[in-house]
């Protein structure tokens, strides 16, 4: 029973979700750029293109051309079916680290907020803790002492974001606790567990699942950047490593150009779906 | 001196046009008490923000008139209705804590309408602060006090004294008792009528409580749907309602006076502004309601000044089923 | 004969963390209510009457003293039996806009306290109980038992809450200001639902209100509240007839009625500070019957008939 109200209520979420980004041109926009970038993720085994790992001595860094599209790079690497394979990893760490951070964020924020009193106070220094120290510089320590392999530094950039959805997760949860049907249902003998998992969350989580989205973006550009610095995996491809690999031969703009330009179509995708369900969600299943 | 014929105001939203204010007619005489009362969703409020034209932006007023002293507030320019505002109709609205600055002192709050509306020097605003402080019963000591330093019934005479510097000749009070503990709001009620006789205005008294409005009023209009259905002097509505609803309003007020007495109650909702019902809007809740109700009743009138939107107004009485 | 026995005194909230201030809610309020009653509390904004009834409901702890239903003490209980004994005491609360989980329909609204109290083994037999609900507050449970919150309006929602409460069978509701916010010509019939429901389910009621009108259509008995304290308890008719402490006499007074000519409120000022409560009787500032000795000394609950009580030095 508890299961299937939670199915009805997320599919009329989606369904209302759905409804109202008919006349949200900047968020369909977003959802469309998202989906395509899905779909490439998908589908780029089947498309006809270079193997992106095959070197060619004769194309040592080349210009584009009808041969290759986007150019090759110091390998002879073709970059156009280097820059559509890394959607996929890129994607992948994204959503990975996005959802990384979502779990420990909301878990961490729900029970500060939930509990409150001494607990929520050592909770949100803790927070805090996660605010205040550049993670970028966690990311090189983790970096150094792990290894650089790509799904560890996806969980790990994960677990450096979720501090903001934390917050909000407390916010909306402390809001909640508040509410009538809320003291109605403790009222009624709910537990804890009850309260938190079928009213407070399912009502109050909408704000941290739009932050999540805008998220994904955000790992992304991490990850690029670890990438630009060196740190990342050498053994797949991601927009960060191509243009990683474009450092060692400057003049070559393409080599920087074109995953730059994918990186930042996918931030912008991302962006706007964010901050359109940001908007859509809010209000609609307040009243 | 206020005369509103024929007005109507809409609200356009993504569900489509809701009909908040339908031809809504009532002339509001010098020095007199005016009340308008009605359920929640009526339109009254819509209608008191038209007449001072401080619709939200999603408001359109489509049709009518409203005559102040012969000027056609509708279609003057900003310019002018800034200069009728406040100065010749001011305003008091319920729940002083949202309306209040909360980072301005109580005698800046004060000041500004005298600067705004009257270019008054500073010098000046000072002294008419501390008379109409002394009006409305408040202790000079609470001038340099902050809204929230106040409690609920000293920052609604705040209100009031804000909506009377400038010495207005129509004060519209929308609901501004209600939340207020009964004793404040008897108090607050008493004063204002004091300083109505004292100053000389008319008031437009919207609230829901029956009780209030028939003890406080001269004439009053039930509205009901965005609609007025009945209009009359407070004795005559109370002796002798022409309008099924006004009589099941009377009949579902408890008393701790007279003996009790079993209420009455409606069933049903009130109608659905967005798309609402050809003839009596009233009619899915009657128990008077016959075919002849399915058109549109006309504005019958029954005394001198007194109407009623009733197809049956004429029958005498409508004594309980 | 078993017998409904709420004792209980103040409860005090901490609000400012450089001196620690109190506010003294609740202060050394005494209560019965017996089996089958139906009790009112009246009292303004501030008076306590909230705190009061959220204590007795088990969901506020009393700084100092005891509930006890049918002789036990509810704040004594362990967890497990504390949850049996929210089956057998309800609440109703004021705001029906926010009482209810916007994304639960209706039915699933009314099968919540039957799961978490395992109430009805199977789907059918906790349909058969919602819909039994639903009619018992006169909602078709054909057309209502899918529909959502924003569905309803004021008063269907405020049923929907009853039907609610109903589901555990209880035995003792509290009501808090249950029609205050609802339209006048709506509030009529849910206060007769209610009278009704108490007859035909033997229920016991603990009616809140600041609306002295409501309060005498609503109750038998009834205690005034004002600041936290109890100033006068007895029949609620006999109080209405015969209103004694000056409190009570001017929230009488005070209520607009166009059927009669009336004195105004015979009194000053406005309520103290909750935080800064003044020695002697809470209201001897604003009382216009005052004497020397209101200043200084608290008065205590005292009989004036064999069912009224009053605490005021005018009686002694």
């Amino acid at each position: 029973m508890r299961r299937s109200v939670s199915l009805s209520n997320t599919l009329t979420l989606v369904r209302v979700g759905m409804r109202d980004l008919r006349g949200d041109k900047w968020g369909l926009t977003g959802l469309c750029m998202m989906l395509s970038f899905v779909v490439i993720a998908l589908l780029v085994p089947y498309f006809p293109l270079y193997d992106p790992w095959e070197q060619s001595g004769a194309d040592v860094i080349a210009p584009p051309s009808w041969n290759h599209p986007f150019g090759a790079d110091i390998y002879g690497r073709d970059v156009f079916s280097r820059v559509l394979w890394g959607t996929r990893v890129s994607l992948g760490l994204g959503v990975l680290a996005a959802l990384t951070s979502f779990f420990v964020g909301a878990v961490i924020g729900s029970f500060a907020g939930y509990y409150g009193g001494f607990l929520d106070d050592i909770m949100t220094r803790f927070i805090d803790v996660f605010i205040i120290i550049p993670r970028v510089i966690l990311l090189i320590l983790v970096a150094a002492l792990i290894g650089t392999e790509v799904w560890y530094m996806a969980l790990f950039i994960g677990l450096t974001m979720w501090a903001s959805t934390a917050r909000i997760a407390r916010a909306q949860v402390i809001t909640f606790k508040e509410r009538g049907f809320v003291k109605a249902a403790a009222l009624l003998g709910a537990g804890d567990v009850r309260l938190l998992f079928l009213h407070i969350l399912p009502n109050g989580i909408y704000p941290a699942i739009s932050n999540t989205t805008l998220q994904v973006a955000d790992a992304i550009m991490t990850e690029a950047g670890l990438s630009f610095f060196g740190l990342g995996d050498k053994n797949v491809i991601t927009w960060g490593q191509i243009i990683n690999m474009g450092m060692l031969s400057i003049s070559s703009w393409w080599l920087v150009v074109f995953p730059g330009a994918a990186i930042a179509l996918m931030v912008l995708a991302f962006n706007l779906l964010g901050d359109s369900l940001e908007l859509r969600l809010k209000p609609r299943l307040l009243r | 001196m206020l005369d509103i014929a024929d007005l109507s105001v809409v609200y356009r939203g993504y569900r489509g046009v809701l009909k908040a204010v339908d031809k809504v007619s009532l002339a509001v005489e010098d020095n007199e008490v005016f009340g308008i009362t009605g359920e929640s969703g009526c339109g009254k409020s819509t209608l008191a923000a038209s007449i001072l034209r401080v619709l939200p932006q999603s408001a359109e007023v489509t049709s009518g008139r409203i005559l102040f002293r012969g000027i056609d507030l509708r279609s003057v320019s900003e310019a002018e209705m800034r200069k009728i505002r406040w100065k010749q109709i001011s305003i008091v609205f319920q729940n002083a804590m949202n309306a209040l600055d909360p980072v301005y002192k109580i005698k800046d709050l004060l000041k500004e309408p005298l600067r705004v509306h009257e270019g008054m020097p500073d010098e000046e605003t000072k002294r008419r602060v501390g008379e109409v402080l002394n009006l409305v019963r408040i202790s000079q000591s609470r001038m340099d006090s902050y809204p929230h330093e106040l409690s609920g019934g000293t920052r609604q005479r705040v209100m009031i004294a804000m909506a009377l510097i400038c010495r207005p000749q129509l004060v519209i009070a929308d609901e501004f008792t209600t939340g207020l503990d009964v004793i404040v709001q008897d108090q607050i009620l008493a004063d204002i009528e004091d300083l109505r006789q004292k100053l000389g205005f008319a008031m437009i008294l919207i609230t829901h409580d029956l009780s209030v409005i028939l003890e406080a009023c001269d004439r009053v209009a039930v509205m009901y749907g965005g609609r007025i259905l009945e209009t009359a002097d407070s004795k005559s509505i109370l002796q002798d309602p022409r309008h099924p609803y006004t009589r099941a309003l009377l009949d579902s007020m408890p008393t701790i006076r007279d003996a009790k007495k079993k209420l009455r109650s409606l069933s049903g909702s009130p109608p659905d502004m967005l798309n609402p019902p050809t003839g009596c809007r009233f009619m899915s809740r009657c128990t008077f309601a016959t075919q002849l109700c399915q058109t549109d009743p006309p504005n019958l009138q029954v005394g001198v000044g007194r109407y009623s939107r009733c197809h049956y107004a004429l029958d005498q009485g409508f004594k309980r089923r | 004969m078993s017998k409904l026995f709420a004792v209980r005194k103040g409860l005090i909230e901490i609000i400012s963390s450089r001196q620690t201030r109190y506010i003294h809610a609740v202060n050394g309020v005494d209560l019965q209510i017996g089996l089958g009653e139906n009790f009112g509390l009246m009292g303004e904004s501030g008076s306590g009457k909230t705190t009061t009834a959220l204590m007795i409901a088990g969901v506020e702890r009393p700084t100092e003293g005891r509930v006890f239903l049918d002789g036990v003490d509810i704040w004594r209980l362990k967890s497990s039996e504390l949850k049996a004994m929210r089956k057998r005491v309800q609440m109703i609360w004021q705001d029906p806009y926010d009482s209810l989980d916007p994304r639960l329909d209706v039915y699933h609204t009314l099968e919540e306290p039957l799961i978490i109290h395992g109430i009805g083994e199977t789907k059918e037999k906790r349909l058969d109980i919602v819909s039994k609900a639903l009619q018992s507050v006169d909602m078709a449970p054909s057309e209502y038992i899918g529909r959502r919150p924003f569905e309803l309006s004021g008063g269907q929602r405020q049923r929907v809450c009853i039907a609610r409460a109903l589901t555990t069978k209880p035995e003792f509701l509290i009501l808090d200001e249950p029609v205050s916010m609802l339209d006048m010509s709506v509030r009529a019939g849910i206060l007769d639902l209610l009278l009704e429901l108490r007859k035909r389910e033997g229920l016991t009621y603990l009616f809140i209100s600041h609306d002295l009108a409501v309060m005498r259509y609503m109750t038998d008995r009834m205690s005034v509240m004002y600041l936290g304290m109890i100033v006068e308890s007895g029949a609620t008719e006999g109080i209405i007839e015969n209103p004694m402490h000056p409190y009570t006499q001017a929230l009488f007074s005070a209520v607009p009625d166009p059927r009669v000519k009336r004195q105004r409120a015979p009194v000053i000022g406005e309520s103290p500070d909750l935080t800064d409560l003044p020695k002697g009787c809470n209201f001897h500032a604003r009382c216009p019957r005052r004497m020397e000795i209101c200043r200084t000394v608290g008065p205590r609950l005292f009989s004036a008939t064999k069912t009224h009580v009053v605490a005021c030095h005018l009686y002694h």
